[in-house]
């Protein structure tokens, strides 16, 4: 007879305890009781996610204006925000441009070369003329565009989802940095009749003080909105008829150094 | 089987774990082999017992399900071997119970006399205990046997072979002529 085959019959009568199999039943019939909890739970966590998410994609999409402004004004913020950029602007003088006197309508808004008698103004063929005459360097950059017209020299500024803000350029020696600041320096001319400083019915309409420490004039004349930037001693006139609210949030994002 | 038991990941991701139904067909199928080879290595009903109940558990709560009859066959061989090695590993059973164990059964003498050939198993060193149980009763090949119990297949040789030899000296001892 065969070791193995004395073994197995002997172990076969060894076989585990009624109790133990209904305990393994038990708990198995339990388990299985939770699963199907857990599941219901689930189940309603599911439902409610897609919910919410369906209610937030119908939100959006009924107010699809409003994201898409919101939107472009922070990516234009994003891109007028290039850090590092700014030009070498050298000595800054006071700007001579009497703002307080504008506001109050006091008829000064020219500025005048008392010293020189002389403008620095006249239909320039090319930037490089203009540089050569009056100082002033034209500033190539993805985010400004110097242009010359009947209006004089014209620089547009930034994608911000409005088209272009139309910056009017100015004169000087320091000029215009990639950040769409310029620096005044020494003018003393009457440019008003060139399009530069404030038309006879640019009107003030309110200032904004922006907590990055600039100041904005917002004009208002028969052409539409202007903007006047201070910023310490640098001045940027720009026109746009961006609503305010959008502007307003638009000069939060920039940055003053 | 060898090339089934062989491979390390039996637990099929992405299917559904087991059913009541299929726990209780497992217990009816495999639950006898579980004890006793628990029973094996702890020599003791009732140690055996919780083993069982810990294996089973162990499936119930498995996310997965295992790859086949087979992988069933093995997962549950092996991990009735941890779970004795955990048994044993508490302080409580090596210093309480297992200096008892020779003395826990009342009706030692009719078990023996019933069962001698197992019993003389039991009596075996518990190295050989469980490979001969393998070997001999759920009748794996000395290389299963050895990835079972991640041995060297040498060593699982080496230990039947004297195994066999302790169990020839006591079966003549005791009267018997088994072929071994």
């Amino acid at each position: 007879m065969k070791f193995s085959d004395v073994y197995k019959n002997e172990m076969d009568n060894i076989t585990v305890s009624e109790i133990a199999v209904n305990k393994v039943d038990t708990y198995s019939k339990k388990m299985t009781d939770t699963k199907s909890k857990g599941s219901k739970v689930k189940f309603i966590r599911t439902t409610v996610a897609a919910a919410c998410t369906l209610i937030l994609l119908t939100t959006v999409y009924y107010n699809r204006d409003i994201m898409q402004a919101f939107g472009q004004s922070v990516f234009g913020s994003f891109i007028f925000n290039m850090k590092g950029k700014q030009m070498q602007m050298g000595k800054i003088e006071p700007i001579k441009f009497n703002l307080d006197a504008f506001i109050a309508d006091e008829d000064v808004n020219v500025l005048v070369d008392e010293e020189n008698n002389k403008s620095y103004w006249r239909d320039y063929s090319c930037p490089d003329e203009m540089e050569k005459e009056t100082g002033i360097i034209m500033v190539k950059s993805d985010l400004l565009e110097g242009s010359l017209g009947k209006e004089g020299v014209s620089i547009l500024v930034m994608p911000n989802g409005y088209g272009h803000l139309n910056g009017q350029f100015a004169y000087g020696k320091y000029h215009v940095n990639v950040d769409g600041m310029f620096t005044y320096e020494g003018f003393k001319r009457d440019i008003s009749g060139y399009g530069y400083g404030t038309y006879k019915d640019d009107k003030h309409d309110f200032t904004y003080e922006a907590s990055n420490g600039i100041t904005v004039y917002f004009l208002k004349n028969s052409n539409g909105r202007k903007l006047i930037f201070q910023a310490g001693n640098l001045l940027y006139q720009v026109t746009s008829d961006a609503p305010v609210k959008d502007l307003k949030r638009l000069i939060e994002t920039f940055e003053f150094k | 089987m060898d090339s089934i038991i062989l491979e390390e990941e039996v637990l099929m991701e992405n299917q559904r774990a087991y059913s009541t139904a299929e726990i209780e067909d497992m217990v009816k199928q495999y639950g006898n082999m579980v004890f006793r080879l628990a029973f094996v290595k702890m020599k003791r009903k009732e140690s055996a017992d919780d083993i069982f109940q810990e294996v089973f558990i162990k499936l119930i709560k498995l996310r997965s399900r295992l790859d086949g009859h087979e992988h069933e066959k093995a997962w549950l061989i092996k991990t009735t071997l941890n779970c004795c090695k955990d048994i044993w590993k508490s302080a409580w059973v090596r210093h309480v119970v297992y200096e008892q164990l020779d003395s826990t059964n009342d009706d030692s003498d009719t078990v023996e006399k019933d069962n001698p050939v197992y019993t003389l198993v039991l009596k075996l060193p518990d190295k050989y205990r469980v490979i001969v149980h393998l070997y001999y009763y759920e009748e794996f090949s000395i290389k299963e046997i050895s990835v079972m119990l991640k041995m060297n297949g040498n060593t699982v040789s080496t230990r039947l072979k004297r195994a066999r030899e302790i169990l020839k000296k006591e079966l003549v001892k005791g009267g018997f002529d088994y072929e071994i």
